[in-house]
Order: structure tokens, then sequence, then C-alpha cells
């Protein structure tokens, strides 16, 4: 070992150098302590607070929304994700962006962008490679592909190689779709600024939307990029958006909503609605609002059939003529004197729309021609001589219902307005007999639709719905049943003179609906021809505007479906007949020859067996054949005592007769099928040789010989078909 | 030899011995603390639990015990005489990590079985060894270039290899050689000069655009030729100011006006020197250049030559604000939160909630001393870096009485690489150095890394118990 001490002349280097590392040492162990220092006793609850703020994080919950369904499982609106795509090419390597990057940008260019030609797409690519540290790190590609697109362009070169290494970058977003686009738009509700309207509107809470807006929850990051929520921190639990299933009918809705554009665009109406109503339950089947700035597009913007009280016109003279039947003043078949259409209640003059000619006729005559004199006149009557004349007026229509909302589930639904006696600001000595020819009161489509549809009811009224169910993660969570809102509106009597002076509406001769008439099924129904602006009409003689509408419903013995058209400010036809009703045929005739209950009936009754059905002395194993009986739903009666038994076909059902099998003695198997024939025989001990197909008819052995006595120990049975 | 007392050749020193040995008890406690749940019930589970680091670790501890009593029967020649070879061995067993699977993105281990194996912590006592070998030769002073060279490239061999294998943190721990040749006698200006890149470097990085640099640079210069060329006091403090104040006004629109006005003073003052001193001009001139260039190429260098992650950690020390707090800059805010909520006296053992949520990843390994400062606080921090503080010192001190260069060198070597480890180990849970996931000595989890250091120690007693004996 050449151990060597160091040359005295270096020693002063020597030191410095020892002073140089133990500088360094100590510097770096002040500048630990004293940070160290900083952090534990300055910083500590400061930093604290600080861990928390960073460390749990509010993510906002978002929840699909839920679907809105048409009555039977056609998705109304759906929430499809769409997704903007970019690329980020600095993650796939130099050798696969050369060796691909001119597949990529054929396959972009031909199914993204064909905008680019592949080689404009190619050059795009690499320059986007090329200014990788610039700052912008995305190549942006596309926006709104769906999914599908997505999903093939994950097979295209380089992007084929997934995420992670091909820099393919999808960011999702949700979008509301509604895939039957105008049918209904304005019911089933869309998105306006930052709210909805329609049924996304009124389910919006707790069942669609799912988790509100601005619902969050707190998670904490335990490091790695995971969280984990905190717990009772907070209560809201992330949730699905239920669906909802509506009560309309796709087909009906799309031929309701033709109908009505088609006679909107040759009326150049303004607007329009068309409602269609399920008589016995109120489900509504079809629901149409239609209105146009530019008399040549029409779209769903407005919601006329419930949001919007109008003065009925016409239509409501059934109100009237119901409670001139019910308080017994009327019956249909009584005379009224028409004055040739034209009457003066005080200074007011009314007369009848059309001339008609007619002065002596009856008060069925006078509705079926929409006589306004013949139901003023009669109102006036009976109705104006005193305050609680007219008060009974109103009383009766309250009966009726006709003052208030029908609660249907779209949002802003206003209350009629009926008027009363006892307001004086409002009401005249000609209010009565306006008022029961359909003006000074209002009411939306909707809210008359439901009298009529409890008239068409017998009397029942039904409370109008959309929506039938609530569907959470695809099983029911809740049914809404049909609700009835009152038993009975009027006198038996009443309804069946209703419906009487409705039906020759369109079979009378001269009933002013008599041009929908079919010979198919019966319709029974009003027409409406309101004039929307008659004060101003009267006062300054403005030229009319009118409103047509038709209500009914169909067919008229048994009504299935009752529906309302409304039909403003049209500039030819005007009249509810020629407006109006023909888009009620054309529904009505849809739905009549598409259903099944609209039909007369034929072959509905209990189905009757013959023995056609069932061959009569039908032989068999009881088990068996009431469960063949069980599962075809047929009536039988069982009379027998034992396991083999024939049936007998009686008036409406089969008796099972009893059929004794005994021990020892070879039975009659007549009748029977092989298989059971076998069964029986070889459990008795007999060897069984058959000759053709079908049942036995005839065996060689005769029943009743003892079978001991057999030799053969053998049958030979015939069969036939 | 064997003849001779203990006392006679130098002893055992059960003081540095004891320190080390505390050290690593503590340090066992703190990995149980770590891993403590408080979902185990009250009974406290075992410490011997082998699915669990802190069972692990207790085995380790075994086998250092038994490590530094087996290195205590050879004699310092043996270690000498084969610190080549050990050199060599370990820089073979470098070269073969580079073919095993990446583990977190760095080739650094052989695993065997469920126990894992790193090379480089081998390589630093081999490393060790073999400087402290080559210094103490007489033909290898620092006289000739040569030996410089050679003496570098000891340190910097197996470092190479290192970086290779992606392991930035093991690679930064090299340098600490390079303060045992400095001990040696290299020349300082290296070391200035890297010190100088370095700082460049962080400056660089540190600003998102590095127009304000080069001006900086320009004032720097023109101070340095005032007061080297100009000798002149008053003129270098007017100038200082004016720098001051157009450093400190400067923005986008001056920007122009500011260089220009201070390079026309800049080539005024070069052509002044140029007669006089054209060596301070030349300097100068080339200094700023080189600088400069330095500079505007040292971002192209850190986005492209460094991996995104190495790239974050740095971005985490020195732009924090540029990070996603939930992110790159997570471990560090976190531990930082960690040793913060311990305060003064800490939360007492077993009561980190920090710890035991493990909030701080790796709190076992690299990140141990969040769980010291979370349940001791303050006191405790301070304890343990006393404690560490006072091995150095006796590290040193240790060397500085050896009478064979070896053993000094060996020793200084021990120092700085227990220093380094110690430093920026505890440096990177506060935020004060980058995030490089180098072990906290005798704390963190991990045989290789144990038992590395306490061959380091073991190996230092055993040359001091044996330094009077060397120097008959």
């Amino acid at each position: 070992m050449a151990e060597e001490k160091e040359p005295v002349d270096i020693k002063n280097s020597i030191l410095w150098r020892i002073y140089v590392i133990m500088l360094i040492s100590i510097i770096g162990a002040v500048v630990i302590i004293l940070r160290i220092g900083s952090v534990q006793y300055f910083e500590g609850a400061n930093l604290i607070a600080k861990s928390d703020e960073k460390r749990i994080k509010k993510i906002a919950l978002k929840s699909n929304r839920g679907n809105i369904l048409s009555e039977n499982g056609g998705l109304l609106a759906t929430t499809l994700p769409y997704y903007t795509v970019g690329w980020d090419p600095k993650v796939v390597s130099q050798e696969i962006f050369d060796q691909y990057v001119d597949s990529l940008a054929l396959c972009l260019a031909q199914y993204i962008d064909n905008k680019l030609t592949p080689g404009a797409y190619s050059e795009k690519l690499r320059e986007a490679r090329l200014r990788i540290g610039e700052g912008q790190n995305y190549m942006f590609i596309r926006n709104n592909i769906s999914f599908l697109e997505l999903e093939h362009m994950r097979t295209f070169p380089i992007f084929n190689l997934g995420a992670e290494k091909s820099g393919l970058v999808a960011k999702q977003k949700n979008e509301r779709q509604y895939p039957f686009g105008i049918l209904a738009n304005r019911t089933i509700g869309y998105r306006v600024n930052d709210d909805w309207v329609g049924l996304e509107q009124s389910f919006n809470d707790d069942v669609l939307q799912g988790n509100k807006e601005g619902d969050s929850i707190e998670v904490k990051n335990i490091g790695n990029g995971i969280q984990v929520p905190v717990e009772d921190l907070s209560d809201i639990e992330p949730k699905a958006g239920k669906d909802i299933v509506t009560t309309l009918d796709i087909n009906i809705q799309d031929v309701a909503e033709k109908a009505l554009m088609q006679s909107l665009k040759k009326h150049r109406a303004i607007s329009g609605c068309i409602v269609v109503m399920e008589v016995a339950t109120g489900k509504i089947k079809a629901i149409a609002n239609l209105g146009t700035v530019d008399k040549e597009n029409y779209f769903e913007f407005k919601n006329y059939a419930a949001g919007e009280p109008v003065e009925p016109g016409s239509t409501f003279k059934l109100a009237a003529m119901m409670a001139l039947f019910e308080d017994g003043y009327v019956k249909p078949s009584d005379t009224i004197n028409l004055s040739l259409g034209q009457a003066k209640f005080y200074d007011e003059r009314m007369e009848d729309a059309s001339y008609h000619g007619l002065n002596q006729t009856n008060v069925r005559k006078a509705f079926e021609i929409s006589s306004n004199v013949g139901v003023a006149k009669l109102t006036n009557k009976y109705y104006n001589h005193s305050k609680s004349a007219q008060r009974q007026f109103i009383n009766r229509l309250e009966q009726f219902n006709l003052h208030k909302s029908t609660q249907i589930e779209l949002k802003g639904e206003k209350i009629p307005t009926l008027g009363s006696p006892d307001d004086p600001q409002k009401w005249s000595g000609v209010s009565i007999p306006w008022k029961s020819i359909g003006y000074e009161v209002a009411l939306t489509p909707l809210q008359l639709l439901t009298f009529y549809n409890a008239v068409a009811n017998n009397g029942k009224m039904m409370k109008p719905y959309l929506v039938s169910e609530i569907r959470a993660y695809g099983s029911t969570e809740k049914k809404f049943k049909p609700v009835v809102i009152k038993r009975r509106i009027a006198k038996e009597s009443t309804i069946q003179y209703a419906k009487e002076i409705l039906f020759d509406v369109i079979q009378g001769s001269k009933g002013t609906a008599k041009d929908i008439r079919t010979q198919q099924y019966n319709i029974a129904g009003k027409t409406g021809t309101a004039i929307m602006n008659i004060k101003e009409h009267k006062r300054k003689n403005v030229p009319k505007r009118y409103r047509g509408s038709f209500v009914g419903f169909f067919p008229a013995e048994k009504p299935v479906y009752s529906c309302i058209v409304v039909i403003n400010d049209s500039e030819s036809g005007w009249y509810g007949g020629t407006v109006a009703a023909p888009v009620f045929r054309e529904v009505a005739d849809y739905c009549y020859s598409h259903n099944i209950q609209a039909h007369d009936p034929i072959n509905l009754e209990p189905t009757v067996y013959t023995d056609k059905l069932l061959p009569d002395a039908q032989i068999g194993y009881k088990p068996e054949l009431l469960n063949l009986m069980k599962e075809l739903n047929m009536p039988y009666d069982d009379k027998s005592g034992t396991q083999w038994v024939m049936g007998r076909v009686a008036n409406d059902t089969i008796n099972l007769l009893t059929r004794n099998i005994q021990q020892e003695v070879v039975p009659n198997v007549k009748l029977m099928g092989l298989r059971d024939a076998i069964y029986l025989l070889e459990n008795l001990g007999l060897r069984v040789k058959a000759v053709g197909h079908g049942k036995v008819i005839s065996q060689n052995i005769p029943p009743g010989r003892s079978i001991k006595s057999i030799r053969s120990r053998t049958i030979i049975l015939t069969l036939k078909e | 030899m064997r003849e001779k007392s203990n006392s006679e050749i130098g002893g055992f020193d059960w003081l540095t011995a004891g320190i080390t040995f505390t050290l690593i008890l503590i340090g066992w406690g703190m990995i149980f603390a770590s891993e403590y749940q408080t979902d185990s019930g009250d009974q406290l589970p075992s410490f011997f639990n082998m699915s669990k680091n802190y069972g692990k670790q207790f085995l380790f501890i075994c086998a250092a015990v038994v490590l530094t009593v087996a290195s205590q029967l050879l004699e310092i020649k043996f270690y000498r005489a084969i610190a080549p070879i050990f050199y060599g061995v370990a820089l073979v067993l470098l070269v073969a990590v580079l073919g095993t699977k990446p583990v977190n993105g760095a080739t650094s281990w052989f695993s065997i079985g469920s126990f894992r194996l790193q090379p480089s912590e081998i390589a630093k006592v081999a490393t060790c060894l073999m400087l402290a070998s080559f210094l103490s030769l007489p033909e290898n002073r620092f006289t000739n270039i040569k030996a410089k060279i050679q003496a570098l490239s000891i340190a910097l061999l197996p470092m190479g290899l290192v970086l290779l294998q992606g392991d930035a943190g093991s690679t930064f721990v090299f340098v600490a050689f390079l303060l045992v040749i400095l001990r040696a006698g290299m020349d300082l200006w290296i070391y200035i000069l890297g010190s100088l890149l370095a700082i460049l470097s962080i400056a660089a990085l540190m600003v998102d655009s590095t127009e304000g640099l080069f001006l900086l640079l320009v004032l720097i210069g023109n101070a340095a030729l005032i007061h080297l060329g100009q000798k002149d006091r008053r003129l270098l403090l007017a100038y200082a100011a004016v720098g001051f104040l157009s450093y400190n006004f400067l923005n986008e629109l001056n920007y122009w006006y500011m260089m220009a006005s201070h390079g026309v003073l800049l080539i005024g003052l070069l052509l002044f020197n140029l007669r006089k001193n054209w060596q301070l001009s030349a300097t100068t001139l080339g200094g700023i250049v080189i600088s400069g260039l330095y500079i505007s190429s040292i971002n192209y260098l850190f986005y492209k030559v460094l991996k995104d992650y190495q790239q974050e950690r740095i971005l985490v020390w020195l732009r924090p604000e540029k990070c996603d707090p939930l992110g790159a800059l997570y471990n560090v805010d976190q531990s930082k939160y960690a040793i913060g909520s311990g305060a003064l006296i800490g939360k007492g053992f077993l009561n980190g909630e920090r710890t035991k949520l493990d909030y701080v990843p790796e709190q076992s390994t690299d990140f141990i001393f969040c769980t010291i400062g979370e349940e001791w606080g303050f006191v405790g921090t301070t304890f343990v870096l006393l404690l560490f503080l006072f091995l150095l010192l006796r590290i040193i001190h240790l060397a500085e009485r050896q009478r064979s260069l070896f053993a000094k060198y060996y020793a200084y070597g021990v120092a700085c690489i227990l220093f380094f480890h110690i430093f920026v180990n505890i440096g990177m849970t506060i935020g004060v150095v980058p995030v490089i996931g180098i072990p906290l000595p005798f704390f963190s989890y991990g045989g290789s890394s144990l038992l590395s250091f306490t061959l380091l120690i073991a190996l230092l007693l055993k040359f001091d118990s044996q330094r009077l004996l060397v120097f008959r």
C-alpha cells in the first residue's frame, strides 16, 4: 500500500475544498429545516384547507335524459351522443405516421370531409405533425359525428391503433333528437333558450332529467387519477332520467298532422290544431298544433289546442241545447220559429250564417243547420228573463264542467271564461243569446273536446291525458290510469238528445257537415264558424276573420274516438264544414280502418264451439283433455268421475262424461286416438296392432270380453281419418 | 495483526453504528405507520406480516445486520483489491438490466420472485470504492489531465448507464461523486461552469419568453466589462441601477429600445476594452453568445429529449402554476399538505389521517418523510434531520481522521451519497427540488436501498476500525 501524506503546500487548497463541501451540506440542511419549519409551523393550517379544496372536487352529475315514447313504444324524443373529433398529432410514432398517413388521408377525405382531396388531407395531417410544440395541440377533424361514424373512423389506418397510440380524440356531447320531426312536436316539447316546453317541461323535474342541472357530487382524489365519492357530504345520488310513455299513437298523429297541414295550406290559414281522444279513457291519441308566419311553411310552435282559450262559436251550441234539455224546457222535436234567420235581441241584430229560408221548423233541424237565431231565441226565452234564470244557464254550463280546466299535463292551460250575471262589467242583456252560440265565452279546443267526449261517453267525463306510464331503468315505475272527472254530466235523456242532434249535423239533409258523410260508419259532431274579430267587425266593419272548427266523435252509435279540428283565420273556405270537417273525416277514416274497436261487431262475440272445432264424442284421458281445454279457453263441464272421459258438445259447453275402463275386460277404444288406445290396452296386458291412421273405428275383439280369455293377447285396431 | 486489540488498531465506532441503527428502526416504524389502516380493528396488526411492506422491511433489516457483521470479517486490503472487480460487475449488471422489461417507465430492476434487485444501488457502493481506490493512488494525482478524465469517467460511466435505464433519480445521485473528486483536487472552474449551466437552464425554463433573459445577459456582460475593464465602482453602481430599472420596466413595447441601447453600450465597451484587454472582451462576448445560444436551445432540448413524465416533474418544480393540481402537481401538493398538517408536534404515531387514507402516493418508499412530518410534526422532522446531520458530520469527521487515502475518499463518497439522497428526497417532499424518485436512506421501504446504504456505512466502520493499523 502506497499511502502517502499529502504535501503541505497544497494543505490550504485541501482545507477550502473541505470548507466548500461542508458549506454545501450546511446550506442544504438549513434550507431544508427552514422550509420544513415554514411548511409545518406557519403554513400548516392553511395547507390543510388548501388540500381539502384541491382534493375534494365537485363533479356535476349529468344524467342521460329519459326518452319520450309513443303508446306503442316508438321513440318520440331521445338523447343521442354526438362527437367532436380531433387528432393529437404528437402521439403517433413517426414510423407509423409515415407509413399510413396517406391511407388515413384517403379515408378521411372519402368518409369524413369530402371538401378536401386525399392529397390535401395528407398535407394537412403532415402540417399538423410539423407544428407540434407550437401550442396548438389538436387538429380539429369534424363536429357532430354520430357514434356509428365514430366507430367507423376508429377502423381507419392509424386511428385503429386506439386512442392511446393514435391520438384520435373524441369529445362527447349529448343532443336531444326527435325522430318524428314535426309530429306532435309542440306537445312532446323541445328546448327553448334555457327552458323546455311541452311534456319535456312538464316531466322534466324528477322524471326526464334525472339529476337536476347543477346537481353535483363531491369526490375526493385519492391519487393516480382515481376519484371516490365523499360519503355523507351530499345526499344527491346519481340517477338516470326516466322514460315517459305517452298515449300518442304515432300513426294517428301522422295522419292528423298531415291532414291538418294540408287544409291549412289549402285555405292559407294562419294556424290550426287537431286533437284526437279515446272516448272511453280520455287518452289523447294525437295532438297537432300548426302555425305559420308566411302561409307557406307550417311549424309546431304554439300550443293552440291546450293553451289558448278562444270563442268557440257554433260548436258551443251543444252546451246551450243540453242546458235546455236538462232543464226540460225543450225537446228536439219541439217546433221553433227561425224567422227566416233574422232576429233582434235588444238592439243587437243576429242572423244565421247563410240563408236557409226556414221559418217554422223543429229544434232538431235548427241545430242541424246551426241556426244562431234558433238557439239564441230558445236560450233568450228561457234563461234571460231574470237574473236567476241567467244564473241557471251558467250553472248548467258548470254542471257540464265547462268552467274548469282539464288538468292536462301540459303547462300553461288556462281556465275557461263563461262570465257571470253578477259581473255587470262583462254582462249585458244580450249575453245569454250570444253565449249560447259560442261568443262571450272562451275555452280551449281541448276543453271543448273533453265536453264532447263526455257526451260520446254517455255523460261520463274523462280527464284528457298524455302520459300513461313512467319507466325507470326499463321497468314500469308508475302507471297513469284513466281518470273520471265527472261520473255523469247530464241526465241520460239529455245525453241521448245531444247525440241525436249531433248525428243530424252529418246525416241530416241540410246538415252543415253533410259533406263528410260516409257509408262505412256514422259520424256525430258539430261544425263551428266563429268570427274571430266579431266586436271589431261590428264596430268598425273590418273584414271578418273566421275560425272554422269541427268537433265530434265516431262511430256515432258506439263512439271510440272523439276529435276536434280548429282552423284559424283562413283565406278561403271559412266555414267549419268546409275547412275543418274534411280534416276530421280523414282522421276518422284512418282510425276506423285501422282500429278494430271502431268496427261494427263482427266475430267479436264469445267464440261458439261447434263440433267442427271439437268432434263430438271425443274420448280421451281426462288430465290431458283438461289441459287442452284450458289452453284453448274452451268452456267445459266435467260430469265424469273417471280418468277416461268422453266429450259431448252441448249448447255452449262440452260435457265430459264418464267412460268406465274396467280391469280384466277389453275396453271400448272406438273413437280414441291411437296413442290413447295403445296406452290403455297395453296397460291391460294386450299387444296392439294397428292398421291405417287416424282414430280407431273398429276393434277386432269386442268390448266387454274378458282379457284372460284372449289367447293371442293381441288386438287389431282399424283406424281411419 | 489478529492479535492486536481493537483499541490499538482504531476500534469499532459504535456511535455511527448506533445512529444508523436508530434511523433504520424509526424508518421501520414509519413504514408501518404509512401502511397501517384504521379498518384493521383495534388490534394492532403484526409488525411481521410478510405480505406487507413493513413485514418485508423487517427481513431486510435482519439481512442488513447480517451483512454488516459479515462485512467486518474482511480486511480493508481485500476491499481495496476487490474494488475494480466489484466495479466491473456493477457495470455489467447495469448493462444487463437494460434488457429487462420496464417497470414504471424505467428498466432498473431485476425481478427475482417477488423481490426486486436494483443494480444502480450496487453500483453506488462499487463506484464509491472504485473512486476511492483510484484517487488514493499517487500516480493519479490531479496534476495530469489523464487522471482527471479517468476520475470523472469512473463516476460518469455508471451514471450514464443509469440514465439509459430512464432512472433520473439514481442518475442524479452519481453527481455526489463529483464532490468527492472536487475534494481530491479537481479544478473548480469546471464546477462553476456546471453550476452556471444549471442556473441558466433553470432560468430559461422558468420564464415563458426568453427575451428578458437575453437582455439580462447583455446587462450582466456590461456590468462585468465595467467592473473588470473600467475598475470604477461608482460607474458600476450607476450602471447597476440603470440595468435594474431597465429590467424592471421591461415590456413588449420597449423591449427593442432597451435591447438596442444596452446593446450599443455593450459594443462600445467591448471595443473600448479590446485594445487594453482583449481576453476580457473575448471572454465576455463568448460568454454572452454561448449563453444566448444555450438559452435558445434549452427549451427545445427540454421538450425533445426529456420524456413527458420527466418534463412534468421539472415543470412541477419550476412552474407549478402551469401544472394540473390533480395531475402532475398532485404528489408534491399532497406531500406538502401532509407534512404541513403535522404542524408543530404532529398528530401522533398511527394517527396521520393523510397517511392512512393514502393521499400521498408512494408513501412507504419515496414519500416516507410525509409520514414523519404528519405524525411527529416539526419536532419529529427536525429530530430526524438532526440525526442525519449528525451522522453526516460524524462521517466527515471519520473521513478526516483516516490515514489511508482510500478510506478517506471512501468516507467522503459515503457522506456525499447520503447527503444527496437526504437533501433531494426531503427537498422533493416539500417542493424545494423536483420530484425525482430516490429513497430516503434507512427510511424508505426497499431491500436494495437499505442493504446498499448499510453496506456503505458498514465498510466505512470497518475501514475506520483499521485506521491505525493501516498507517503502520
